[in-house]
């Protein structure tokens, strides 16, 4: 075994979902209901929780594990 | 690259990397620690430490919550799993980490359904698909991810969602900090501090390691210009006599934090009387638990949770590489017996782990800057 990866799905290396260490900024597409919001990740879209940020259309905020805990001030 | 582009300028890291040199003082050694796993995971990936004089040492901190999580956790939860009326999920690195029987993966591969997901969201997807099942989601993390758990929670709740409960440990980093501060053999200058820890928990509750300890810490992103600038206002403190708390990560970082999400957390969790963290033992206050009011998501409480306890590999030196006493490359086994592949610790299994960072990413010889190497000559 030693030397194979572990079967089943791995973290790239560049991305750690456990920490917002290296949480991501990515722009919000449009706002939906409950507090949710479809964003641009720079690799397609995906759907998030935008509930503990102030956040519009265009804002780019920090989200970690789903979750947007900044908006990003440029 | 989006975002990112202006804070990994090279010109203007040798222009730092001069800016820091100059502040050395001749014979002065000097050390400072960065608490978060992101942060080391920076330093070795854009190779930081060429960047800095001699003079100038890196400790790495206990700041990747999956490398502080003890083997008898990760058993705890392997018990929880194989109920055979039991969802796990998980977060990814998590899969990885062993405890004294395997890791999630090889429980998965012995057919215990534990399942990877990458927001607590996907778990109450899960729970909403399977209402016969209980789904509980392994909830890690330090005040980062404290809010997304809280607020999953909420909705879990709103929704009426009866399947769904939280095996929590979640730490918090104050009390890892004052461990660290406490331990006679440290000797560290200042801080650079949590950058998205602080986003959630603001700035203004590090003043006590200022105040009470007499360090400097500097809140800092997580770009390699980040990193180089709060070294820079770390040793413009020092130089000037000055021990303050600063933010070099105010496009991110209010200084008062995130109120809403420190809203949810207390709402849904509650400090634990003491936890077990890897490397630095028992913490009293260290960590949270579900609050009473959710009991019916607390994981803890509605399943029987065996509380293992289980000693460290022998030949594992995680401990002293959580605690900066051991650089990642002085460990027994590290890159021989200890991979990413076939971690034996958690400090090589987390892409934050300052093993697997290392090893990703730091093992070529490396030359420093010419601005860095002529520090301290006059």
């Amino acid at each position: 075994m030693t030397g194979e990866r572990m079967p089943g799905p791995v973290c790239d290396s560049d991305h750690c979902i456990t920490c917002g260490d290296i949480a991501v900024e990515v722009r919000v597409v449009r706002l939906m209901p409950d507090g949710l919001a479809d964003v641009d990740t720079g690799a397609g879209e995906e759907r998030v929780s935008v509930a503990l940020v102030s956040a519009s259309p265009g804002d780019t905020i920090l989200v970690h594990a789903g979750e947007a805990i900044a908006v990003v001030v440029k | 690259m989006r975002f990112v582009d202006e804070f990994r300028d090279a010109d203007k890291a040798h222009a730092l990397a001069a800016k820091i040199a100059a502040l050395c003082e001749p014979g002065r050694q000097y050390k400072f620690m960065e608490v978060c796993g992101g942060h080391t995971h920076t330093i070795y990936k854009h190779g930081l430490e060429d960047y800095l004089p001699e003079a100038v040492a890196l400790v790495h901190g206990p700041g990747c919550p999956v490398c502080v999580i003890p083997m008898g956790r990760v058993d705890d939860a392997m018990a929880l799993a194989s109920d055979p009326d039991v969802i796990m999920t998980s977060f990814g690195d998590m899969m990885r980490v062993p405890g004294s029987q395997g890791s999630f993966f090889d429980a998965k591969a012995a057919g215990t359904d534990i399942r990877m997901v990458y927001s607590p969201l996907d778990s109450l997807k899960i729970a909403r698909q399977n209402p016969d099942r209980q789904v509980v989601f392994m909830a890690i993390g330090f005040e980062t991810t404290a809010p997304s758990t809280a607020m999953t929670m909420l909705r879990a709740r709103a929704e009426g969602l009866k399947n769904f409960s939280v095996f929590c440990n979640h730490v918090t980093i104050h009390p890892a900090m004052k461990a660290i501060l406490d331990s006679p053999e440290m000797g560290l200058d200042g801080f650079i501090g949590p950058g998205h820890v602080a986003t959630v928990i603001g700035c203004a509750p590090f003043e006590w390691v200022a105040r009470d300890y007499g360090k400097p810490v500097v809140v800092a992103g997580f770009e390699p210009l980040d990193i180089l600038q709060s070294i820079y206002l770390l040793m413009l403190q020092l130089s000037e006599g000055r021990c303050e708390i600063e933010n070099q990560y105010s496009r991110v970082v209010p200084w008062d934090g995130n109120p809403v999400a420190l809203k949810v957390i207390a709402q849904t969790m509650e400090p634990r009387p003491t936890f077990e963290w890897r490397g630095l033992g028992f913490i009293p206050d260290s960590a949270m638990q579900v609050r009473e009011s959710f009991a019916d998501m607390d994981a803890e409480r509605l399943f029987s949770v065996p509380g293992v306890r289980v000693a460290d590999p022998k030949a594992c030196q995680c401990g002293e590489v959580l605690k900066g006493v051991l650089k990642p490359w002085e460990c027994k086994v590290f890159g021989t017996a200890c991979t990413p592949e076939t971690p034996i610790g958690t400090c090589m299994v987390s892409p934050e782990g300052a093993c697997a960072a290392y090893y990703n990413y730091g093992r070529m010889n490396r030359t420093r800057v010419p601005e860095a190497a002529q520090a301290g000559r006059s």
